[in-house]
């Protein structure tokens, strides 16, 4: 009995020999300091893993996804944009994404091209970038089977896809909703927006509980900041004057 | 050391600067394009950017590096004519024909290029001043054979800036005498000895050595950086101090620009048998067959290569048709050839052979590849800073294919052009305008002292911006609409935002922030914006607002 089991591992750790290592980032994207709590596949290792497919719902989604592009892109990755022509760049460049490095592709599905035209621009675009933005109309405009392929070909090339919206019945490996909790620096009538408190939910497959965080989304600066509760209500207002109405 | 003692041997470099425009005129005498003539201003196009220009496109303003608009804007009747390494290859043939009848051994540059060693051939005609005025006369013969007379050799070649000979100790100090030749108007012969050759070398810049020798840009930007201008100032300094700041990479440095090197670091002679052939049991008289076949062959070559760590530095490519017909040709590439490069060459010289002027009579029964010159291969660094990226140049190669797929203007990046409104801050920009080295997007100024437009709406930015506004009602509290007084008063609080689909009451607010632009002209535009803050299901959520002659537009969303 015992000479069974010492020689099962024996074989077990010859198997393991055989599996070449990887690294951990050559597996993974970065991400952004405030989310990696959030993010990766394990508590140590934080950051986006190739071949994921992301999607971002909630009331910001927006905010969300761009900041998820962020980091991948500071690091040099290229990151590609479909189909959301009312993105915000500037609030993009605020959240830290390198516009050089990015690239924003008119959406086809709306001009006369067909769907498999855009199939051909996502399978081109997955080639060159690392992180693929895509808005729900694009995702709906290609047929399932396509999207598939494109699945495959993007865990093959090591990509991130990044969905917006809801993801209709695109599998996901990563689900973040990101809602609005509260917005703060508004009052009546005087004030201006300064910054946003979004809960994040995260539920990976495998990947047990879903996982939360508050944060503020956009901050004060228009970036992504932590958002410990001790800070709370301490956000300064700025001077608020009642004004006296003259003339 | 002992290397170092070895003189190089003495070598004869023909070398034409602008080949490619040559080429292309050739191509339009002999009839297979447009029609050119060397008096047309003429420039080559290589990845929308022009590689070199002829002197008359020079003398209106013409620069290589220029954009296609920039070039016709300085000059309108420029012809600009892609860049073609085949065409190149396929009209420099009869060249390397015409001198290969007095030097067969010939090794070939580029197109536009050639080197030979001239201990034989410089006996034969007797010396080395006779020799450079054959490989001259021999060069204008066999482009004047090509363009059958049709227009003077020497206006042809005056079109690609001239034909260099020099004649110098060793591969370097020959190519820069063929340079300085074309200079000077006349063939430069440096005398041969060590103490010549580096005198010859000395007020060269070091730039040559990026261009010429095939050096890293980035180590020769440092020696300029460092006040080593010219070769003279590196050979000053002693090679040990190359070697502690350089490594290996010193040596080789010091070594060009003393003129003791022969411009192959560290080769190795190949094993004897290394030959691949491949003969045909049919001829074959298809080009793309036989270039297929090389291809296989040149994998093959690779392989071996691969498994050894080394790069094949130079090669000499034979192929032989049913009569006996044989085409021989030895191409040198400094930095090494890996396969497609090595590809390239093959074809080029297949192209020039059978559809050139004098084409075979019978179909190829044999090609084969003899590695000459073998180097370990040191591999290419990348930069660690800045440079260009393995994912840039995937990026790259994407963009052109999605730009070819949506059509150039369908492919943009963001610029930043400023304003109050977030719609107008960035600019998308088609890549095709600007190239997508991300270096030509101008970024939006940042830091605490970057300025801000006055009456722009104070960060955070939404993060979506509708292009088309969305027409809405904001009513008060009573249900009135709210509206905004010509001296900037609201009529009352907001208290409800009606949409299409449904209705939501505001929880907070900000504004009016008054925009008055542009009163001068058409485009003038008088606006209140607002913040809003509403409650819906999914929590609240923020708009950015304008009021415009009465009617209430969302413009943004902070999502």
């Amino acid at each position: 009995m015992s000479v069974s089991v010492a020689r099962r591992t024996v074989d077990v750790s010859a198997l393991r020999a055989g599996i070449p290592a990887v690294m951990a980032h050559e597996r993974l994207l970065p991400v952004h300091p405030v989310l990696a709590p959030v993010f990766g596949v394990a508590p140590g290792e934080p950051g986006l893993v190739r071949g994921h497919t992301v999607v971002c719902s909630g009331s910001a989604a927006m905010s969300c996804a761009l900041a998820v592009m962020a980091a991948p892109t500071r690091a040099g990755s290229w990151a590609g944009v479909v189909g959301l022509p009312s993105v915000g760049v500037a609030a993009a460049a605020e959240l830290g994404v390198e516009l050089s490095r990015t690239i924003f592709v008119a959406d086809a599905s709306t001009s006369s091209a067909t769907s498999s035209d855009m199939a051909a621009v996502l399978s081109a675009l997955i080639d060159g970038v690392e992180v693929l933005v895509l808005s729900r109309r694009v995702v709906a405009a290609v047929s399932d089977g396509v999207m598939r392929k494109l699945h495959t070909r993007m865990q093959s090339r090591g990509s991130v896809l990044v969905l917006v919206g809801d993801p209709g019945s695109v599998s996901a490996d990563v689900r973040v909703n990101a809602s609005t909790v509260m917005w703060e620096g508004v009052g009546a009538g005087h004030g201006h927006l300064q910054r946003r408190r979004v809960s994040i939910e995260l539920d990976a497959r495998r990947r047990g509980r879903p996982t939360r965080a508050d944060v503020w989304l956009p901050d004060q600066h228009g970036g992504l900041s932590v958002c410990d509760d001790a800070s709370t209500g301490t956000v300064p207002t700025g001077n608020v004057v009642s004004l006296r109405r003259t003339g | 050391m002992t290397a170092m003692s070895t003189r190089p041997p003495r070598c004869a470099v023909v070398h034409t600067p602008a080949w490619p425009l040559v080429a292309a005129v050739m191509n339009g005498l002999v009839g297979r394009g447009p029609q050119y003539t060397p008096d047309q201003p003429l420039a080559i196009m290589r990845s929308q950017r022009v590689l070199c220009c002829s002197p008359a496109a020079w003398r209106d303003g013409v620069r290589p590096g220029m954009r296609r608009r920039q070039a016709q804007g300085a000059c309108p009747h420029v012809v600009l004519v892609a860049d073609d390494p085949d065409r190149d290859a396929r009209c420099f043939e009869p060249v390397v024909r015409s001198v290969g009848e007095l030097v067969p051994l010939l090794d070939i540059e580029s197109p536009g290029s050639l080197l030979m060693a001239t201990r034989g051939p410089s006996r034969y005609v007797g010396g080395d001043a006779a020799l450079t005025v054959r490989l001259t006369d021999l060069a204008m013969a066999g482009l004047s054979a090509a363009v059958a007379s049709r227009i003077d050799p020497a206006t042809l070649l005056s079109v690609g800036g001239g034909l260099g000979v020099g004649i110098a100790d060793g591969r370097l100090a020959a190519t820069l005498a063929a340079r300085g030749a074309i200079r000077r108007g006349e063939p430069v012969v440096v005398e041969p000895g060590p103490a010549t050759t580096a005198a010859f070398l000395a007020p060269h810049p070091v730039t040559a050595l990026g261009a010429v020798a095939g050096c890293d840009v980035g180590l020769v930007d440092l020696l300029q950086r460092l006040g080593l201008r010219r070769f003279g100032d590196v050979a000053a300094l002693s090679p040990h101090h190359l070697v502690d700041r350089f490594g290996a990479l010193g040596h080789t440095v010091h070594r060009l620009v003393s003129g003791t090197d022969d411009g192959t670091p560290s080769a190795l002679p190949p094993p004897p048998d290394l030959t691949i052939v491949r003969l045909f049991d049919d001829p074959v008289t298809q080009f793309d067959m036989l270039v297929f076949a090389a291809k296989s062959l040149v994998d093959e070559l690779g392989c071996y290569f691969a498994e050894r760590g080394q790069v094949c530095t130079r090669v000499r490519v034979e192929a032989e048709t049913e009569h006996g017909e044989t085409s021989v040709r030895v191409w040198h590439r400094a930095e090494g050839m890996n396969e497609s490069a090595m590809v390239d060459r093959v074809r080029w010289q297949l192209d020039g052979w059978i559809n050139g002027a004098d084409p075979p009579s019978a179909g190829v029964t044999k090609i084969a590849l003899v590695p000459l010159e073998i180097r370990a291969d040191a591999g290419t660094q990348e930069g660690f800073w800045g440079g260009r990226t393995a994912a840039d140049d995937a990026a790259a190669r994407a963009i052109t294919r999605v730009m070819a797929l949506v059509g150039p203007a369908g492919v943009t990046v963001a610029s930043w052009r400023g304003g109050r409104d977030p719609r107008e801050q960035y600019r998308m920009v088609p890549v095709a305008d600007v190239g997508a080295d991300g270096t030509t997007v101008q970024e939006r100024p940042s830091g605490p002292t970057a300025p801000r437009w006055p009456g722009a709406i104070p960060t955070p930015s939404p993060a979506l911006v509708h292009h088309q506004p969305v027409g809405v009602r904001v009513l008060d509290a009573d249900g009135r609409e709210v509206s905004v007084s010509g001296r900037g008063f609201v009529s009352a609080a907001p208290a409800v935002l009606c949409r299409e689909h449904g209705r939501a009451s505001v929880a907070g607010w900000a504004g009016p922030w008054p925009v008055e632009e542009r009163w001068w002209d058409e485009r003038a535009r008088r606006v209140a914006r607002f913040q809003l803050v509403v409650q819906t299901s999914d929590g609240p959520r923020a708009y950015l607002a304008e009021v415009s002659s009465g009617q209430w537009w969302l413009v943004a969303e902070y999502a």
